[in-house]
């Protein structure tokens, strides 16, 4: 169901809202470098990301998309900005709380924890956007609630692998035993490269992972074709 | 020597404004189900919302037990110790 146009730009400012208080939450809590680094990070994880399964075909968010207007305000290729910022509110509101709940334990368990709890805000959105039309599933998979089910893997293994990273290289590393709230300059420049680099190492093992988990659901899918992707499928083997 | 890994008070404030964003989204995420006349598969806006609120519960238990969760320094205090020894 699609609504009024103003309702997806309603729903984008809201979204910068919820941006800004769980920024000042990570900046209050670990300091501005280390927030920057946990926003650095996100944003770059989020924006390949989702940039790549939008051109791949898996969804789109064009559902109010019209001759003059792409439907949002700000977008980051063909990713609406607040997807990215959501992404990132999402995740470090999800990373504080288990970091409160589970200080000092593995970061197996904390990254769990986190995803479960990430997943499970997701639980409703994704219904939401579906009906709503803020995006637009377009793959065969097996559809519960309009949401294929390579969403909810794909979403936790995204939000697991990403705090898994965040957690071992940023938070844990010798550097950072002194207070996070006095970390220098010089000291995040020498942060971000190794956390950039185990993030690369692991954007393909979440992706290969989902494309797997997409490939399994395809022969069960609910929801027949067409699925009139924007950009098609260059594997063709859905479009 | 030994340092604390978080002052206590941005600890505390960073949690309330954990909760603030939260809660908010909660608020927002509700709005917008009450809005859509309904998910795919469910009947109606009334299933829809008693979803959204079912859903909503472990998020809801996670943010209580974090505030109730007291802060333990003498933890941290001994874990920073720990890794000083490790890492020498």
């Amino acid at each position: 169901m699609s609504l009024s146009p103003v309702y997806p730009l309603i729903v984008e400012v809201c979204f910068y809202g919820i941006f800004a208080g769980a920024l000042y939450a990570t900046m209050l809590r670990y300091g501005t470098r280390v927030s920057l680094l946990l926003l650095t990070g996100a944003t770059l994880w989020s924006t390949s990301i989702e940039n790549f399964i939008v051109l791949n075909g898996g969804y789109d968010y064009y559902g109010y998309a019209t001759r003059n207007f792409p439907g949002y305000m700000a977008w980051v290729g063909v990713v609406p900005l607040w997807i990215i910022l959501g992404w990132f509110s999402m995740t470090a509101l999800s990373y504080i709380l288990t970091d409160v709940l589970l200080p000092g334990r593995s970061p197996y368990l904390r990254s769990l924890l986190a995803a479960s709890i990430s997943l499970n805000i997701d639980l409703l959105l994704d219904p939401i956007a579906v009906s709503t039309g803020l995006w637009r599933w377009t793959h065969p998979s097996v559809y519960v609630l309009g949401v294929p089910l390579t969403n909810w893997v794909g979403w936790f293994a995204i939000v697991y692998f990403f705090v898994f990273a965040f957690d071992t290289m940023v938070i844990n590393k010798p550097l950072t035993r002194k207070p996070l709230l006095e970390i220098r300059k010089v000291e995040w420049q020498k942060m971000l490269t190794p956390f950039l680099k185990r993030l690369l190492f692991l954007a393909p093992i979440v992706l290969l992972g989902t494309l797997a988990v997409m490939m399994l659901l395809a022969p069960y899918s609910n929801l027949p074709g067409p699925y009139r992707n924007v950009f098609p499928a260059p594997f063709g083997w859905w479009s | 020597m030994v340092v604390l890994r978080m002052h206590e008070l941005a600890e505390k404030k960073g949690l309330v404004w954990t909760s603030i964003s939260i809660l908010s989204l909660i608020l927002v995420l509700l709005v917008m189900t009450s809005v859509s006349g309904g998910f795919a598969g469910l009947s109606g806006s009334l299933q829809s919302l008693a979803y959204a609120g079912i859903v909503m519960v472990p998020l809801l238990i996670v943010v209580i037990l974090a505030f109730k969760k007291p802060i333990d320094t003498s933890k941290k205090k001994q874990r920073v110790i720990a890794g000083i020894a490790v890492s020498d």
